[in-house]
């Protein structure tokens, strides 16, 4: 199973750290999105996973390091093998302790390999000594346009859903359930991608290393696939609330699941008008709890970013993608009401 | 008295002369034609030792021969071993009708089946297919042992059986050499012809303990071996049937590697050399325990094997001892005496209750899926579960409703289970342990409610298959429409699916999903073309069977027998039920029209009422 693969005219891309973060959580262990080293089950797979793309001989294979700090032995001998798949393998975000690991200087050369801002590896590595050049990919950039492909995919048009927690007509849906079922590897990236979001900004500077990690609130079905892998690549507990969107009914429990000063985490699908966010946050702060932030995959941003930055003094909230009047051109999305 | 069942394999009687007619001096065996003397002496030497641990006026003995009893199918080879068996059975006492034996690969003449093969020149057949002339040497060796007793047909799968009439026990010896001919070494029996008399047989023996003893080797217990030495192609047909006639015990030789595992709860029994000087010569003793009252049937398994300790006294082929190289299997067990769960959770300890005997209105087949491991109590998963229960107190007494016409006075509290991060993790791997360990193998996953979603996660990524999840059915109206979509049409590219979840009771919640018709659902159209349906669930919450065979089948429904609920039931035989945990939940009693005035939990509010579902109430316009 590979999940990072993003397929373009010309190249392939794959991200390391994001392949070995499954082969370290799934398949050899349970070590989550913390894995810093790269192992060969990883790139076996992508070695096996390439087959299946057309053309791959006249691609290019665009294998991203970023975040990878090690490499374990004798992996050059898969770079070696996967080179002859395809057309060139290029090495992107190489840091220089990986490149001597690789042992790869014999390939090193190419007038076109570029060292990175601070000189310590290269952001681009040319797996050939002679070539033409080729353009550098960044991570953010090609993932965000892959996740607005797979929205535009994935919204269901002309509906006007009358929407459950809030008084407002949706005249398009994004279907999370199918963009999960049809596309579920890429949607397990994004999930991969919120989880580095998540302890880069949140987890990383928690006061101390005794300060208790916040826990995941689930609250639907699409959350619950959220909150569980979010789980394993975090290793944060999780609680189910069943369950607040979109049809929000709440059944009595035995025991109350909210423990007095813990923190929690919303995790949600999408955060459109922020109802059912609202609702998680008074139920929590009621039963004793803290509300530390709101995660979601897709988040739609309806305000202006003053307005947006006072919002996020009441509840600080992640998104994977955020919706933006900027970027809502092929996507069209819509809040209505009958006034408008 | 004791019934001791001897059993014995690989003897290779060895001819003194090469393939040449030139006499040899040297042999790997202890047992060679024309030196009487030594072989009588070693026969001595073990009917001396099976006598000293069991005395004939202590023990009843039978014989089984599981193959290989000459070494190149020799008429020289076949007549010193009638002398040599005679000789045994005369010492220990054994019956000629209590002797079972069955040939292999070394006891077909190849040159006998190479020479059919020329003579004969039919372009149909292979060399391995002329079984008469193969096996005549051993046909006529057998028919002169047995006299009138039986005879040996060499088309037959089944060529011997061993009756043991008082305790029903029955072991069935097996012809393996179908595709032994020029060259091939491998085990091989056709299936048509397996089932075929496996189905008359049956008839005879319906209620027997079965046992089946045949030449070739299943599994590899040569430490140099990898796989069986058994045809790949037809070994799955074999152990499939195996299974549909609920063959209890694998016993066979060839390899001359005495040992004994546990495979998918079948024990495989590998019996040694009887005679070969390398690796030490070996047998068995099966003792058969019987105890009515508590309702235990089993058989003690023993090996025995010589020893050389260079004594002056010593035979050259050393002493016979026990051995403590026995492998997993020290009984095959054949009636269990009643089951008690070791865990002392009073409240928690599944309820076993007498199988429940439906009548079907046709007899339909119920094959027990192959490699199908039923729930242990002594499994470590299970008891991992129990422990967080216990530890977070998360079995609860009350009066829960799923629905109308689904209440129970128990409840575990699954959400809180998982809800820790290790104890998630640990019930996300039960569910893929279940998966390997009983090497299921599926086209699609669907995770069944919010915690099946999150149990299903871990086995959607390792087996990366196509997967969704849905609502439970109860929970229906709790959720979008778009929540409720399977996403996937079935042109019939998904032939087995998967469904996990974290608890079922009586299968009807599973049964619902696969067969409701709603508008705008396409699930049942989903399920129509398919042909299995396994269900993993982390606890199984209703009546357990004693029989652990009927396990696979706990969700099936496939009469309309008194309790069938025709508004919210439906008849399914698809179902495959795997359970990582079982704790009997109570029903309440009382059916839906008088659960609230007679249930005294609900009438007097005793208890604590929760409640799954939303009631349908009238909406009243203002």
């Amino acid at each position: 199973m590979i999940i990072s693969k993003i397929i373009r005219e010309g190249y392939v891309y794959f991200n390391l750290h994001a392949e070995q973060t499954i082969s370290s959580t799934f398949f050899d262990g349970d070590v989550g999105i913390r894995v810093s080293e790269i192992f060969s089950s990883a790139l076996v797979r992508i070695e096996e996973d390439i087959l299946l793309v057309e053309d791959i001989s006249e691609k290019i294979i665009y294998l991203d390091f970023v975040r990878i700090d090690n490499a374990y032995k004798n992996l050059n001998t898969i770079l070696m093998s996967l080179s002859k798949k395809c057309k060139i393998i290029l090495l992107l975000n190489l840091k220089d302790v990986v490149y001597n690991q690789l042992q790869i200087e014999l390939i090193s050369g190419n007038r076109f390999n570029k060292r990175n801002s601070d000189d310590s590896g290269y952001e681009i590595f040319y797996f050939e000594k002679e070539s033409i050049q080729y353009q550098y990919v960044y991570e953010e950039d090609i993932f965000q346009e892959e996740f607005k492909n797979l929205i535009q995919e994935f919204t269901e048009k002309n509906i006007n859903e009358f929407h459950q927690s809030s008084s407002v007509y949706l005249p398009k849906y994004i279907n999370v359930k199918k963009m999960i079922s049809k596309r579920k590897n890429f949607f397990i990236f994004s999930l991969y991608q919120l989880s580095i979001k998540i302890q880069k900004f949140w987890l990383d500077n928690l006061n101390s290393d005794n300060e208790e990690l916040p826990i995941l609130i689930c609250q639907n079905l699409n959350s619950a696939f959220i909150s569980s892998i979010l789980s394993s690549l975090l290793k944060l507990d999780v609680v189910i609330l069943d369950h607040l969107g979109p049809v929000n009914t709440m059944y009595s429990s035995l025991n109350n699941k909210i423990e007095e000063n813990k923190k929690y985490i919303i995790v949600s699908d999408v955060v459109c008008l922020g109802t059912e966010v609202k609702i998680a946050k008074n139920l929590i702060t009621f039963l004793g709890g803290k509300v530390y932030g709101s995660v979601s995959v897709i988040r739609i941003n309806t305000l202006e970013e003053k307005h947006l930055l006072e919002q996020e003094k009441k509840v600080k909230t992640i998104s994977v993608f955020s919706i933006t009047k900027e970027n809502n051109q092929g996507i069209d999305f819509e809040i209505k009401t009958l006034l408008n | 008295m004791k019934k001791v069942i001897i059993h014995i394999s690989d003897l290779h009687v060895m001819s003194c002369y090469d393939e040449d007619g030139v006499r040899q001096s040297k042999f790997n065996s202890w047992l060679v034609t024309e030196n009487q003397e030594g072989n009588d002496r070693y026969v001595n030497s073990f009917c001396d030792f099976v006598l000293e641990e069991h005395t004939p006026e202590k023990a009843y003995f039978f014989l089984i021969i599981s193959g290989d009893l000459t070494d190149r199918a020799q008429d020289d080879e076949f007549t010193e071993l009638e002398r040599v068996l005679n000789l045994m059975l005369h010492r220990l006492e054994i019956k000629k009708e209590n002797i079972l034996i069955i040939p292999g690969d070394h006891d077909v003449n190849r040159d006998d089946a190479k020479e059919a093969a020329r003579n004969l020149k039919d372009r149909d057949k292979k060399v391995y297919d002329y079984n008469i002339q193969k096996f005549q040497k051993f046909q006529n060796f057998y028919n002169s042992f047995f006299k009138d007793l039986k005879s040996f047909n060499a088309e037959d799968a089944i060529t011997d059986i061993l009756v043991i009439e008082d305790e029903k026990i029955l072991y069935i010896g097996l012809n393996s050499n179908f595709h032994i001919g020029a060259k091939s070494n491998f085990g091989y029996i056709e299936k048509s012809k397996l089932e075929t008399e496996f189905k008359l047989l049956e008839k005879d023996f319906t209620d027997y303990n079965k046992i089946v003893v045949f030449h070739h080797n299943f599994l590899p217990f040569y430490k140099e071996e990898t796989q069986g030495q058994w045809d790949k192609s037809n070994l799955f047909d074999v152990k499939r049937i195996f299974e549909l006639n609920n063959i209890k015990c694998y016993i066979y030789g060839n390899e001359h590697t005495p040992t004994s595992k546990n495979e998918y709860d079948i024990p495989n029994i590998s019996i040694g050399s009887f005679s070969m000087k390398a690796p030490a010569p070996n047998f068995n003793l099966h003792t058969i325990i019987s105890d009515k009252d508590k309702g235990e049937l089993k058989i003690l398994n023993n090996f025995f094997s010589v020893s050389k300790f260079n004594a002056v006294d010593e035979p050259d082929f050393g002493l016979w001892d026990i051995s403590k190289k026995v492998g997993q299997i020290k009984s095959i067990k054949l009636k269990s005496p009643y089951e008690q769960n070791e865990l002392h959770f009073e409240d928690l300890v599944p309820i076993l209750v007498e199988e429940c005997k439906v009548e079907t209105e046709e007899a339909e087949l119920i094959v027990i899926p192959l490699s199908y491991i039923p729930f242990d109590v002594k499994d470590q998963d299970h008891r991992s579960l129990l422990e967080i229960i216990k530890a977070k107190n998360l079995f609860h007494s009350g009066h829960f409703h799923w629905s109308e016409t689904s209440r129970a006075h128990n409840w575990i509290d699954i959400s809180k289970l998982l809800n820790h991060k290790e104890d998630l993790l640990n019930a996300k791997k039960f569910v893929v342990n279940i998966i390997d360990k009983n090497k299921l193998e599926f086209d699609f996953i669907i995770g069944l409610g919010i915690e099946g979603n999150m149990l299903a996660t871990r086995a959607s990524v390792i087996k990366n298959k196509d997967y969704t999840f849905l609502p439970y059915s109860y929970r229906y109206d709790d959720h979008s429409e778009y929540e409720k979509q399977l996403n996937f049409e079935n042109e019939g590219e998904y032939k087995t699916i998967l469904i996990i979840t974290d608890v079922v009771h009586d299968g009807r919640t599973i049964r619902k999903l696969i067969h409701k018709e709603r508008d705008g659902d396409k699930t049942r159209d989903f399920f129509v073309g398919v042909d299995k349906i396994i269900v993993i669930s982390l606890f199984y919450t209703g009546q357990l069977p004693l029989d652990k065979t009927k396990h696979f089948d706990l969700l099936n429904k496939r009469v309309k027998d008194d309790n069938f609920d025709k508004e919210n039931d439906h008849l399914e035989h698809r179902l495959q039920f795997h359970f990582v945990s079982h704790i009997k939940v109570d029903e309440c009693p009382y059916n839906k029209d008088n659960y609230k005035s007679d249930c005294i939990i609900v009438r007097e509010g005793l208890g604590c009422i929760h409640k799954f579902y939303t009631e349908k109430q009238e909406v009243i316009s203002i």
